[in-house]
């Protein structure tokens, strides 16, 4: 006579339950999520430089900008609604200063509207116009370039030609941080678009 | 006594129904793994109903398409009161990626009272169970109030 099954019946006796004990178990952990999982989106106001590329990038247009003048500047407000999210994380890769990140808390369960929301405000200074770059002392060493969020300045390093995409920049003074030549500076004051 | 005995029982075994309203299946694939053995819902007492009129908590996926709209308002009205609304995901509170289009008329909240939302795009099992938990809470406070 087989019994084909026989082993696995007398193992199923003195393993464990497959059932996940959380939350009947009293005194068990909740079960973490997987490394790579894309939970509660967390946003770091004091990175981000307002450039506006999630909101841009964002295909159920989750993210929201306050923009409040205030006496030394404007006080901008991101709101991330995540009862609107796609958890696509499309808005972490665009992040220039990632300054938004995926966590891996799952653990979105609300009665309200105002459960789902991520919100972050910072005051950004008045910007003094666009950078500008005193040619003389700048060595084209790119930094600039590399650091800018938005990608528009372009360091011609053969032909030593420092340019800037007045259109792309969002005056958020990062490169003029970067020099270590310090030859760059807040221009002509300009409005800003 | 029995009145007693009957509401207590009533507790602990909310009833399910799941309303699928031109949702992805996505949600839908997570919230029947929660009543598998992995996850085992069932062990609140959670059980999936056919009928809506034996619901007791009614889940709720999907962006509600134009198609979908009036057999969601039919099915919400044969649900005996009291009952409970949870949402599954993005979609039923806003649309996700959906909002906007012709043939979407979420959200949700304009037809019914929303109780309970699970967010995410796809919630885990997890979190789910989390919501119906919550929503079996508030479905006891709603069924004392209407007893007194």
């Amino acid at each position: 006579m087989k019994l084909p099954f026989l082993k696995y019946a007398v193992k199923n006796v003195f393993s464990k339950p497959s059932t996940v004990g959380w939350p009947a178990k009293k005194g068990e952990a909740a079960p973490e999520a997987k490394p790579e999982y894309r939970g509660r989106i967390s946003y770091d106001a004091a990175k981000c430089v307002n450039c506006g590329m999630c909101i841009r990038v964002c295909s159920p247009g989750a993210i929201t900008r306050v923009v409040k003048p205030v006496e030394e500047g404007d006080e901008i407000t991101y709101t991330f609604d995540l009862t609107s999210c796609t958890f696509c994380a499309t808005c972490v890769d665009f992040c220039g200063t990632k300054a938004i990140q995926m966590t891996d808390d799952y653990h979105m369960v609300g009665t309200k509207h105002e459960d789902f929301l991520v919100t972050g405000t910072r005051v950004k200074k008045k910007a003094k116009g666009f950078p500008e770059c005193d040619q003389d002392v700048c060595v084209y060493c790119g930094l600039c370039q590399k650091n800018c969020p938005e990608g528009a300045i372009v360091v011609d390093r053969p032909n030593k030609t420092w340019t800037l995409d007045k259109k792309e920049c969002v005056q958020c003074g990062i490169c003029i941080q970067k020099c270590p030549k310090k030859c760059l500076k807040f221009g002509v004051p300009g409005a800003k678009k | 006594m029995f009145k007693k005995a009957i509401a207590k029982s009533m507790a602990k075994s909310p009833w399910l129904y799941h309303i699928n309203t031109g949702s992805c299946n996505g949600c839908d694939i997570e919230l029947v793994a929660c009543l598998t053995p992995r996850y085992d819902a069932e062990r609140f007492g959670f059980k999936l109903t056919g009928s809506p009129r034996h619901a007791d908590i009614v889940v709720v996926s999907g962006p509600i398409t134009s198609q979908s709209k009036d057999r969601l308002v039919r099915t919400l009205a044969q649900v005996p009161q009291p009952f409970c609304v949870v949402s599954l995901g993005s979609c039923p509170r806003s649309g996700n990626v959906f909002k906007g289009s012709y043939s979407v008329e979420g959200p949700l909240e304009k037809y019914v009272h929303v109780d309970v939302s699970v967010a995410g795009c796809t919630p885990k099992p997890e979190a789910i169970i989390e919501a119906l938990y919550k929503a079996a809470g508030i479905l006891a406070e709603k069924r004392e109030a209407m007893t007194k």
